[in-house]
């Protein structure tokens, strides 16, 4: 149906894209594999018509086609989700969804359209979505589920989706993907981009992989198995999944993070708590069932409904009462933003600017900036988390899993004691998520106490110490390290917990 | 707790509008409502309301045409309103009267036509040659001014005779008949509405390459926005004829800053997306009738200026502090 050949596409010094090949028959599933940088969202914007290729030839239904903007590719059946999060949020749900359609409409069209929006953002979101609020009311999840919607409405013949699961929970996750499989056997076909190997494993009927810029290999569904994948992708000897080889306790037995009769919303159980120096805690769920809140008054952020967060951070034991999210900070506490577009970076500033702007002080001597310290800690922090792009440019136009990394980054240059991380590993890739698990635990293993929100069953298993696992507002299971199994996890998600009442203590 | 324990929906989905922006404008101009129908009785009365309402309408038709470029985002802005006023008023009077168009169902499309065609080519250059809304506005507000200062540099003492009717009034004073610009306007606007072009400028105002890579012509949106605002003024021009009765070239560059500040009162968003006329018309309305209130008093009118400036800077400030709770968090987190 629509085939690429040959794309190049450099911004500036920077190639994008040097060789990029692809084609995508009706009813499959095709997954795009790259690292992080390796050009997958350029391609995407290749394909849509958002940027223009220096070279090669796209090719729809046998015929070469130029599209000149996003107009012209969706009138062609190509719709895409793109990787940033894409609404008008001051326009409501409904808005939305419809946008780029003609706009006049009748008024019996226009009950018809309710009741078709209504339609997908059901089959999509098992919570009702309101379609007269505005989007900027919704949260970064629901915001997602609003531009899948808008996409599938268009009723695509191929359908992009450029990380478009990475903000969404196992219960939407499987119910796009459901819904994608429907119309892929209906004759339309899809082309997905994901980090997490669970899914692109479970879902996509052929994988294609990126590297450089270069489409560098193919593989079928049979005989696909994850390594065969990461090394495709790599282009390095696969590492096996890895099993954290920390073993929990090793002698630092300070407690460092309190948390006493806390109820996130009045209605849910209090917890009580104590977290050590040198442990790694998971927090998980579905999305919205209060992990994030949770995390949230850790970080000072929001006030829980009752109880209190102390963080003993102090000589001797003294401990902070978290109040707000300034004073947590000054207690030593580091919080990483999950909706990196609204909340944690600056677009238009460099790199560097973005990486020091939280921690400025530290270079500067009698107020002054010392340009030479600054590039040097960035250089060591760069080093930390493998952040290979230039330190001048722009954050907007680095690859998203790159935004990450100056994000995650520029927060651990902070060297706080508590670190709260608020799902990190959204959108980055397979190499990096390792070094990051390493870099997390060698904080660890240096007395850091980090907390970790994240979306991602593997991770939960393989790198904490302790996952708490929420579920209506309130902690519903403790699972430690050895209990941690993905059954009991993702049951625990639907409530079925490992016995644990509120009550009790988290150890 | 036990896997039976039916546990609380999480919390509703998007119902939390923000409070109305209206809030605060509708309050304000009640209060001086009353404050004027103290401390002048007859305010209202048949025989003083086509002569407030004349004074009323320009201003309020200047704020209506200042709201689409605003709302378009991307810095959009349209300085050039006020000479837009003036330059429609001198050509109704000094080149429309003696070339003989004095017929109302003549000269009044081209008047709005030429405001149109006016917008366009802000619009044209703005959205095409994608220069900064305020620089290109500048000029033309600049190159506008000085053509009304070309053709006309003396006022001129004669309307043409639909200015004279439209200063009238129906039922004994109580429908003056300058209203009916402000009504065209309005409909101007609803049509605009079903049209559905108005959502399209709040999307693009709103964030242009969501609407961009949904398939909307944003360029095409934000050049007709300012056609459609040149069009208001174009009314906007009209209704001054219809209140100085005469041409001048000196009273239309006064709107632009005062049209700005209405549509600001109003809580639309400068930066665009959000807001619609409600609010800009209330804006025009609180400093029409702090205007009167002031003259009524006996107040200086170099205060006039003051005490605009004043309300608006409240006003701005009452409205940020409301629509503020969601942003305040996104910025404690950063500013940490
Ligand atoms: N507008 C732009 N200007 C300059 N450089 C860009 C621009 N867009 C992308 N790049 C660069 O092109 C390269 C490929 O980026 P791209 O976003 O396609 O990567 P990706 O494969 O999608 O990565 P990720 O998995 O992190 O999303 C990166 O090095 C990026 O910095
Ligand atoms: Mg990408």
């Amino acid at each position: 149906m629509l085939a690429v050949r040959g794309v190049a596409k450099a911004f500036g010094p920077t190639k994008a894209l040097s060789d990029a090949s692809l084609a995508v028959r009706s009813g499959e599933v095709v997954a795009l594999l790259g690292e992080n940088g390796s050009g997958k969202s350029t391609l995407v914007k290749v394909l849509s018509g958002v940027v223009r290729p220096d070279a090669g030839e796209l090719v729809l239904d046998g015929r070469p086609v130029r599209p000149g903007s996003p107009r012209d590719t969706l009138r062609a059946g190509i719709v895409t989700v793109y990787q940033e999060i894409l609404v008008a949020p001051d326009l409501t749900v409904l808005d939305n969804l419809w946008l780029g359609s003609a706009a006049f409409t009748e008024r019996s069209e226009r009950a018809r359209r309710r009741a078709r929006a209504r339609e997908v953002l059901d089959v999509l979101s098992p919570d009702p979505i309101a379609l007269d609020g505005p989007v900027s009311a919704l949260d970064l999840m629901q915001q997602q589920v609003c531009v899948i919607a808008q996409a599938l409405l268009r009723d695509p013949r191929l359908l992009v989706l450029d990380e478009a699961t990475s903000t969404l929970d196992v219960t939407l996750r499987d119910r796009l993907m459901a819904e994608v499989r429907r119309r892929c056997d209906e004759g339309a076909a899809a082309l997905f981009i994901s980090h997490r190997m669970d899914e692109v494993l479970a879902h996509a009927d052929r994988f294609v992989a990126l590297r450089g810029g270069v489409t560098v290999g193919e593989l079928p569904r049979s005989g696909a198995d994850a390594e065969t994948l990461v090394r495709l992708v790599s282009g390095e000897e696969a590492t096996a999944q890895r099993r954290s080889t920390r073993r929990g306790g090793h002698g630092l037995q300070r407690t460092v993070l309190e948390v006493s009769q806390l109820r996130i919303q009045p209605s849910s159980e209090p917890l009580d708590g104590i977290v050590r120096a040198g442990e790694i805690i998971g927090l998980a769920g579905l999305e919205g069932h209060g992990q994030d809140e949770f995390l949230q008054c850790l970080a000072g952020l929001r006030r829980p409904a009752a109880g209190e967060v102390v963080l003993r951070t102090g000589p001797h034991g003294a401990g902070t009462t978290v109040r707000n999210y300034r004073q947590a900070v000054r207690a030593g506490m580091a919080y990483v933003p999950r909706n990196r577009k609204t909340e944690g970076i600056a677009g238009v500033l460099s790199n560097l600017d973005n990486f020091t702007a939280p921690t400025l002080r530290r270079d500067a001597r009698l107020g002054l900036l010392g340009r030479a310290r600054r590039a040097a800690r960035y250089r060591r922090f760069a080093e930390f988390v493998n952040l290979t792009a230039p330190p001048g440019k722009a954050v907007v136009h680095l690859s998203g899993g790159n935004q990450q990394k100056v994000i995650v980054s520029r927060w651990l240059a902070r060297e706080p004691s508590v670190l709260l991380l608020n799902d990190p590993t959204r959108g980055v890739d397979l190499r990096t998520k390792q070094e990051l698990y390493g870099v997390l635990e060698r904080l660890a293993d240096q007395g850091t106490t980090i907390v970790m929100l994240s979306t991602e069953v593997e991770e939960l298993i393989g790198l904490m110490d302790r996952v708490l696992v929420f579920h209506g507002g309130s902690c519903a299971a403790v699972l430690d390290r050895s209990e941690a199994t993905r059954e009991r996890l993702v049951s625990a998600y639907f409530g079925h917990g490992s016995g644990a009442t509120g009550s009790e203590e988290v150890r | 707790m036990t896997a039976a324990v039916a546990v609380p929906r999480r919390r509703a989905v998007g119902l939390r509008m923000p409070r109305s922006p209206l809030a605060v404008v509708v309050v304000v101009t009640a209060c001086l409502l009353v404050a004027n129908l103290v401390v002048t009785p007859g305010f209202l009365a048949p025989d003083r309301l086509p002569g407030t309402a004349e004074l009323f309408v320009p201003l309020a038709l200047a704020a209506m045409a200042s709201v689409p470029s605003i709302l378009s985002g991307g810095g959009g802005l349209d300085l050039s309103v006020g000479p837009l006023l003036g330059i429609v008023n001198i050509v109704a009077v000094a080149i429309l009267m003696p070339a003989g168009l004095v017929a109302a169902e003549v000269s009044i499309p081209l008047c709005v036509l030429l405001g149109a065609a006016v917008g366009a080519i802000n619009g044209a250059v703005v959205a095409f040659v994608r220069l900064q809304p305020i620089v290109v506005t500048l000029g033309t507000y600049l190159v506008l001014d000085g053509l009304a200062l070309v053709l006309m540099p003396q006022p001129v003492g004669t309307a043409p005779p639909w200015a004279a009717w439209l200063s009238g009034s129906w039922l004994g004073g109580f429908a003056p008949r300058s209203l009916l610009l402000l009504v065209a306007g309005c409909l101007l606007w609803v049509l605009a509405r079903r049209l559905g072009f108005v959502t399209l400028v709040r999307a693009v105002g709103s964030d242009a390459r969501a609407a961009f890579t949904s398939g909307v012509r944003v360029g095409l949106v934000r050049f007709g926005a300012y056609a459609l605002g040149g069009a208001l003024a174009g009314l906007a021009g009209l209704a001054l004829t219809v209140l100085i009765n005469s041409g001048d070239a000196t009273v239309g560059p006064q709107y632009t800053l005062a049209a700005v500040a209405a549509v600001a009162l109003g809580g639309n968003a400068l930066s665009g997306g959000r807001g619609g006329i409600a609010g800009p018309l209330l804006g025009a309305l609180t400093l029409f009738l702090i205007q009167s209130l002031l003259s009524a008093l006996a107040v200086s009118s170099l205060w006039i200026q003051v005490v605009h400036g004043s309300v608006l800077l409240a006003a701005v400030c009452i409205n940020s502090s409301i629509g503020a709770r969601v942003g305040r968090r996104a910025a404690a987190i950063q500013g940490g």
